[in-house]
């Protein structure tokens, strides 16, 4: 099995990138794509040249960190998986791929296929949180919370702020993260006390670093590696028209 | 700013202005004003068919009653503007917000009319100017009463080609606009969001199939008036 890559290569945030063109036959169709990169980068260390740049940390869907747009995909053509549980079986022999950076301005890239997220992370930090003194574990019930709010409290909850969202929006806008966020606590008894100021304080945020507008094009929730829905969307724009009459 | 003042500054009024949220409120709002006053235009263009003496006793009901004939002119045009506002400045700004563009991108759930929506917005606006410059008179083909010159404009080919053009464009626009409103206005629910797309079918194609029928309609009685001229 043998591929051709065009990956995207930038020095640094202020360089100009541009796309290098790699062929590697040297994998298995069981390896993930990240380590079908690794093997691309141990070939191009022993050639004494740049390894390509790109984040990773669980390597098993649950972190987040991988951001890779293969062949023009966030997480690449399979539903519901991170880039890095996309397996090399997926693609067939002689398959010509395209890598880039998630393009979105608020996420500037730092270097080759590596951008940085804070924006998401100053989101959180504007409204993402709650500030009751929960202590540890309650007994089971000690909260009445229906099943069918709590399945759509941990569906929201699966967020794992990868940016795909962002990345795979035509207007690259933030808002399935935001959404997903706002939902996931404003459902809870413990994320009432601020449940009307959070939709304020994170949606001034998300407008603040730079991220497009929502348009309703659904293209984060066919990209989302957790599939979350849009429903979220529609029901943190009902929190926002709820907060103007209630305090 | 902290929380509380912002706070306080988004329950004002002028609040909708400083969040992208609430300016595509704004513009869904006004998107049913205008979706609803194309039905009633569509209404009372049927008084067209059945001639200039109808026709202008049409227009003087509607002089006979300013408060419903200025109060539609007036929510209308303010519709209008905030529609025009919100809908160019977001698209500039979304056009700026990816920087640099994908090399290869697949798009997996959006349509075509909600990629195009600045450009059906755009040949829409355009017609609208042909449209009021033809009913204010400031478009000439028939001097004798607005009557007379909407007919006589419906005798050239072209006119007539960008008024099918326009309703076209039309069921574009609110296939995708009367879609996303539901979203906007937050009308979501797994009762009925099967239903929410059908409904932009029906309103979209609805408006622009009534229209183009009346256009088609009008068209035969032209030739019959200029014994096939047209």
């Amino acid at each position: 099995m043998s591929l051709v890559l065009h990956i995207w290569r930038q020095s640094d945030s202020t360089a100009q990138g541009r796309f290098e063109r790699h062929t590697i036959d040297e994998f298995t169709p069981d390896m993930s794509f990240l380590e079908m990169l690794d093997v691309l980068n141990e070939g191009l260390i022993s050639a004494g040249k740049e390894p390509v740049a790109f984040d990773y940390d669980c390597r098993e869907g649950i972190c987040g960190a991988c951001s890779l747009v293969i062949d023009g995909i966030p997480h690449g053509p399979q539903n519901a998986t991170t880039t890095c549980q996309l397996y090399m079986r997926e693609f067939s022999d002689g398959d010509e791929i395209w890598v880039e950076p998630w393009r979105v301005g608020a996420f500037p890239v730092v270097r080759d296929l590596v951008v940085d997220r804070s924006a998401y992370d100053r989101i959180l930090q504007a409204g993402g949180f709650i500030s009751a003194r929960t202590g540890s574990a309650p007994d089971g019930n000690t909260f009445p919370v229906s099943k069918e709010t709590a399945d759509r409290v941990f569906t929201s909850s699966t967020c794992i702020g990868c940016g795909a969202c962002a990345a795979a929006c035509p207007n690259a806008s933030a808002s399935l993260f935001v959404a997903a966020k706002i939902a996931h606590l404003g459902l809870l008894p413990q994320g009432q006390p601020e449940r009307n100021s959070r939709v304020h304080t994170m949606l001034a945020q998300m407008d603040t670093e730079g991220f497009g507008f929502c348009g309703n094009h659904r293209e984060c929730e066919a990209v989302c590696p957790k599939e979350i829905n849009i429903d979220r969307i529609a029901r943190m724009n009902r929190d926002m028209y709820r907060s103007l009459v209630r305090r | 700013m902290n929380e509380v003042q912002l706070f306080t500054r988004e329950r004002s009024l002028p609040a909708i202005w400083h969040y992208s949220m609430m300016r595509k409120a704004a513009m869904a709002v006004s998107g049913i004003a205008l979706i609803v006053f194309l039905f009633g235009h569509w209404n009372g263009n049927r008084v067209l068919l059945e001639g200039e003496m109808e026709f202008n006793a049409y227009l003087e009901w509607l002089q006979a009653h300013p408060l419903l004939h200025y109060g539609i002119w007036t929510i209308v045009a303010a519709a209008l503007v905030v529609h025009l506002v919100v809908g160019s400045t977001h698209w500039l700004h979304n056009h700026r917000a990816r920087r640099v563009p994908y090399r290869k991108k697949k798009q997996q759930a959006t349509t075509w009319a909600a990629r195009t929506m600045i450009v059906s917005g755009t040949i829409l606006l355009l017609f609208l100017v042909l449209h009021i410059a033809q009913i204010r008179g400031w478009l000439v083909f028939d001097s004798g009463g607005v009557y007379r010159n909407l007919q006589a404009g419906f005798e050239h080919w072209a006119v007539v080609a960008v008024y099918l053009l326009g309703q076209i464009t039309l069921a574009f626009h609110l296939y995708h606009g009367a879609w996303s409103l539901f979203q906007t206005l937050g009308i979501n629910h797994p009762r009925y969001n099967h239903w929410r797309r059908p409904i932009a079918a029906v309103i979209g194609v609805g408006i622009a199939a009534l229209n183009i029928a009346l256009i088609l309609l009008n068209l035969d009685l032209v030739r019959r008036v200029t014994g096939g001229a047209m």
